[in-house]
């Protein structure tokens, strides 16, 4: 399998999780006050500021074999996240989520409280709020979230390394370029490297696009 | 609804807010200058603000006593904010749906028939204010806020708006009519309130 196709076999399923796991994290840190948000905003921000490889290491530590989740895992279900896609996958999201958390939060901070007053104040259930008013004045703000959140996972290099290892499955373009390079294969260190670039350069755009909405 | 009784005293920064009324089916005129604490306290009796001592009563029920407080969604109430708060991502027509099944109808009450598929920034000054009404009316509520409601209209479509107020008053509702345009709470008042530096004073007539 392609570079690229590995990286979208582990990023796709990661962004599923990531999107509204993070969008959901998003809307409490940004209406949530008090201890509880200090608590959640911390552990948001610590994955995001720990190097990959620290975060790889300790997935290893909870969910490798020998951990406590993965060894339940594997025993359990047969599931065995090392060396696996679905390993990358969750690596990859961890790196992600923290990402599409901050950057959702600041996108329901932007929406005008005064909006969601009128729905209110004018009899609007709480859900009928967020999903009339709330949720669609939010959604530009998620989409530039979403496609920071994918090219932090598409860029995502540590954390998988450590965690799922380099092997077929989890030979993601930016492992590729790496162990392209140590093998001395400049050419396909340089096409893959110059791939990323145009792919990351769109998605910048893009990123553009729905941050000016 | 028999009565409301307001008794708020609230603060925002430097403002100190001592209001103290009691309003009955009817239209009762909130008058003064600005920054007298009018729109403040619509925000209260709505429940978007919270007081800092004092109750709002609304008959027997206690709105917001700093204990007990009932949350906007269950007060009853139709808010026109005063820069109308529409949403932008709606058209006229959505912002009624929402509230009533017979959108189309109010609208037309409100003169914006031929407006119902237009977002907001495609609305004039008085037309978004009058969606705004209508948003307010939309559930018939016994509870009537309107903040400068018409103030961007022009004196026959303003007329024509302050007959639904009448309207509303004459089914039972307790209309809070925020103006300073003294033609305009004359016409529509049947008690007044008197702002000034944030104290009220109730006057029969201005």
């Amino acid at each position: 399998m392609s570079a690229f196709a590995v990286s979208l076999r582990v990023i796709l399923p990661a962004l599923a999780l990531v999107a509204p796991l993070g969008a959901a994290l998003g809307f409490f840190l940004s209406r949530a006050r008090g201890a509880l948000r200090a608590v959640v905003d911390a552990l948001v921000l610590v994955p995001l500021v720990l190097p990959p490889s620290v975060v790889g290491y300790l997935l290893l530590v909870v969910l490798g074999r020998r951990g406590a989740i993965g060894a339940l895992l594997e025993r359990a279900f047969d599931v065995r996240l090392v060396f696996s896609s679905a390993g990358a996958s969750v690596a990859v999201a961890a790196v992600a989520l923290p990402l599409m958390a901050k950057a959702s939060e600041a996108a329901f901070a932007r929406v005008d409280r005064s909006l969601e007053e009128a729905a209110e104040a004018n009899g609007l259930s709480a859900s009928a709020t967020f999903r009339l008013v709330t949720l669609p004045l939010a959604l530009p703000g998620l989409g530039a979230a979403a496609t920071l959140a994918a090219l932090r996972a598409l860029g995502e290099f540590g954390a998988t390394l450590t965690f799922a290892g380099y092997t077929r499955s989890t030979a993601t373009a930016p492992l590729e370029v790496y162990f392209a390079m140590q093998q001395g294969d400049d050419g396909r260190a340089l096409g893959l490297s110059l791939a990323l670039v145009a792919v990351s350069t769109i998605a910048a755009f893009v990123f553009h696009a729905w941050s000016r909405r | 609804m028999s009565e409301l009784r307001v008794d708020a005293r609230a603060r925002i920064e430097a403002f100190e807010l001592d209001a103290r009324f009691t309003a009955r089916p009817g239209v009762t005129v909130l008058f003064g200058p600005t920054a007298s604490g009018k729109t403040l306290t619509l925000r209260l009796v709505a429940g978007v603000e919270r007081l800092a001592g004092g109750s709002i009563r609304s008959g027997e029920r206690v709105l917001d006593d700093g204990t007990a407080f009932v949350p906007p969604r269950d007060r009853g109430v139709g808010w026109a904010p005063q820069d109308g708060a529409l949403w932008p991502h709606r058209t006229a027509r959505e912002h009624l749906t929402p509230f009533t099944p017979d959108a189309i109808a109010l609208l037309a009450r409100v003169g914006l028939s031929d407006r119902a598929d237009r977002k907001p920034t495609r609305l004039s000054g008085g037309e978004r204010q009058r969606l705004a009404f209508a948003r307010a009316l939309a559930r018939s509520p016994a509870l009537l806020l309107l903040d400068e409601p018409f103030s961007a209209l022009d004196d026959a479509t303003r007329r024509q708006m302050g007959e639904l107020v009448r309207a509303e008053a004459a089914r039972g509702a307790i209309v809070l009519f925020v103006t300073h345009d003294r033609e305009e709470a004359t016409r529509l008042g049947d008690a007044f309130v008197l702002f000034e530096s944030g104290r009220t004073r109730e006057a029969p007539a201005l």
